[in-house]
């Protein structure tokens, strides 16, 4: 299994306005493995916690109570540096560290391996990547600033691969792309599970982009897992009452 | 020969106030209540201060000085907490620390040191010179702490991603530090680079006025000028390595 969750609760964190009376869970007790072999989708309606989950696997935040492993071993094991390199993150909303595009590359390569980033070797890779993304080479030496919100997207995960990380997280990462730059966006996915064998973490609420993509899906509703499955049986029977008006919903739009 | 100052004087001084209020109502600047209280306020404390000060060099005991000293830096950790708008943790004894080692460490060697005072709590020396480090040093680390809250707070999503992207949270926030720094610094370097020339400097103002020759005021204020940069230098460094730690666990996370 590449991450396995058990009893996984996650508080909000208290800000002294919290009171006994209301709610204050945005996790409670997920269980479920994702399988090292097939894409997982995380799957639900705003504000139901996806991206609170995502964030758990690379610990940029940790659970109340539960544990979580990673191949195995529980992640608070992990020396958190190499945990971070192996697992790699790209954020809902993106943002562009200072500099141009290629200073982004360099931060996010120097910590994670000692490139020769003064050499053309480098920058050559990083305009591979920019290519491969769809995003203009040229790019490489404008500010990432001034990129639009789309372009940012690609040149985080540009910024990610660069790393070379075993597992992606993916939050929503197509949400700013239009429809022709999101089916090249996934079938790049597909490519770099099938070339350079990462496996990726989704979260979408797109069921168009969940059935083109496949593998594994659980549906969140409210902080619970209300459904989990293969993508094709979740949208197409699924169980519970709920995740089929979801399902359904967003169908429909 | 100094001139005496009477509280007649002083009376005739409100005059000066009275002409800003009056200039303060006639153009709706409203600052009328403001200017009032203000110049109650200078009255009160600084005579409190004087009467305070004048039966300290009257014992010159170190057991008379070491508790004002107390006192002074108790009124300024108030005051930087006071103007704080996120108050993280440990703020208060964390701000302690860097005020009484950025002040202490400075005053020793100055008093100790460089101008040799004997004894060292001699209240005519050491009462001026530690006002002077202390107030510089309570509004750098009220600046530095201020910046570094802020910053780190405003800029989480830039920070998490330099986490993400494999930082230590001490990389993340590397360049937060260093301009809380300098916020704390700037002032001071400013000084540093015009006083003389574009203002004189209160102490040697002082001097003068009482008498001292302004070679030996001007020796005076070069030691003051390097006293206070060293000590908001030493207590905003201390504010700011101590305080980016409380934003984030041992594992570079935020804590929530
Ligand atoms: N730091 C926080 N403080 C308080 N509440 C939070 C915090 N983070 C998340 N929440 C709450 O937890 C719930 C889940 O948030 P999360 O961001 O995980 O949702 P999501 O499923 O990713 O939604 P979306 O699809 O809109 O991105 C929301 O109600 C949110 O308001
Ligand atoms: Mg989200």
């Amino acid at each position: 299994m590449l991450f396995e969750f058990k009893h996984v609760i996650k508080k909000k964190p208290a800000n002294g306005l919290k009171s006994s009376i209301t709610d204050d869970l945005i996790l409670r007790d997920i269980n479920f493995a994702i399988a090292d072999d097939l894409p997982q989708l995380i799957l639900g309606p705003s504000g139901s916690g996806k991206t609170t989950l995502l964030r758990l696997c690379n610990r940029l935040s940790d659970p109340d109570e539960g544990e979580i492993y990673f191949k195995g071993e529980n992640i608070t094991n992990y020396d958190i540096i190499k945990l971070r390199t192996q697992v790699g993150y790209v954020a809902q909303i993106p943002v562009m560290l200072e500099g141009t595009v290629l200073d982004n590359f360099v931060y996010a390569a120097r910590h994670a391996y000692k490139p020769k980033t003064e050499k053309q070797e480098f920058k050559n890779e990083c305009a591979g990547l920019l290519q491969y993304l769809n995003v203009p080479e040229r790019y490489l030496h404008q500010p990432a600033e001034n990129l639009s919100v789309g372009e940012k997207q690609r040149v985080a995960l540009a910024r990610v691969l660069i790393r070379k990380p075993d597992v992606l997280l993916l939050d929503e990462p197509t949400s700013a792309l239009d429809p022709t730059a999101t089916a090249r966006f996934l079938d790049i996915l597909q490519k770099l599970q099938k070339e350079m064998n990462i496996k990726f973490i989704m979260v979408t609420h797109s069921i168009e982009q969940a059935e083109r993509i496949g593998g594994n899906a659980i549906v969140l509703v409210d902080g619970k897992i209300i459904e989990q499955g293969p993508v094709s049986k979740i949208i197409h029977a699924p169980e519970n009452e709920i995740s089929k008006k979801f399902v359904k919903g967003s169908l429909d739009n | 020969m100094i001139i005496e100052l009477t509280y007649i004087d002083l009376g005739l001084g409100i005059g000066l106030v009275i002409l800003s209020i009056g200039l303060s109502i006639l153009g709706r600047i409203q600052l009328e209540k403001d200017l009032l209280i203000g110049a109650v306020r200078t009255f009160v404390q600084l005579i409190a201060v004087g009467y305070v000060l004048n039966l300290v060099f009257a014992v010159e005991q170190w057991y008379a000085i070491i508790p004002l000293l107390l006192l002074m830096i108790g009124v300024a950790i108030h005051t930087i907490i006071g103007r704080q708008t996120y108050k993280f943790k440990n703020i208060v004894p964390i701000i302690t620390i860097s005020l009484v080692i950025g002040t202490g460490s400075t005053l020793i060697l100055v008093i100790v040191v460089i101008i040799n005072v004997d004894p060292w709590y001699t209240p005519q020396y050491i009462i001026p010179i530690m006002g002077m480090i202390l107030g510089n040093s309570m509004n750098g680390v009220a600046l530095a702490a201020e910046r570094l809250s802020s910053e780190i707070i405003g800029k989480r999503q830039l920070i998490e991603t330099r986490l993400s992207l494999g930082a230590t949270s001490r990389e993340a926030v590397s360049d937060i530090v260093t301009a809380s720094v300098r916020a704390a610094m700037i002032p001071t370097i400013n000084t540093l680079m015009t006083v003389g020339i574009v203002s004189l400097p209160g102490m040697m103002t002082g001097q003068i006025l009482a008498g001292t020759s302004p070679i030996l005021a001007v020796k005076y204020q070069i030691i003051v000028m390097y006293m206070i940069t060293a000590s908001v230098m030493i207590s905003s460094v201390l504010i700011v390595y101590r305080g980016y730690k409380q934003f984030f666990t041992e594992s570079h996370q935020f804590k929530e």
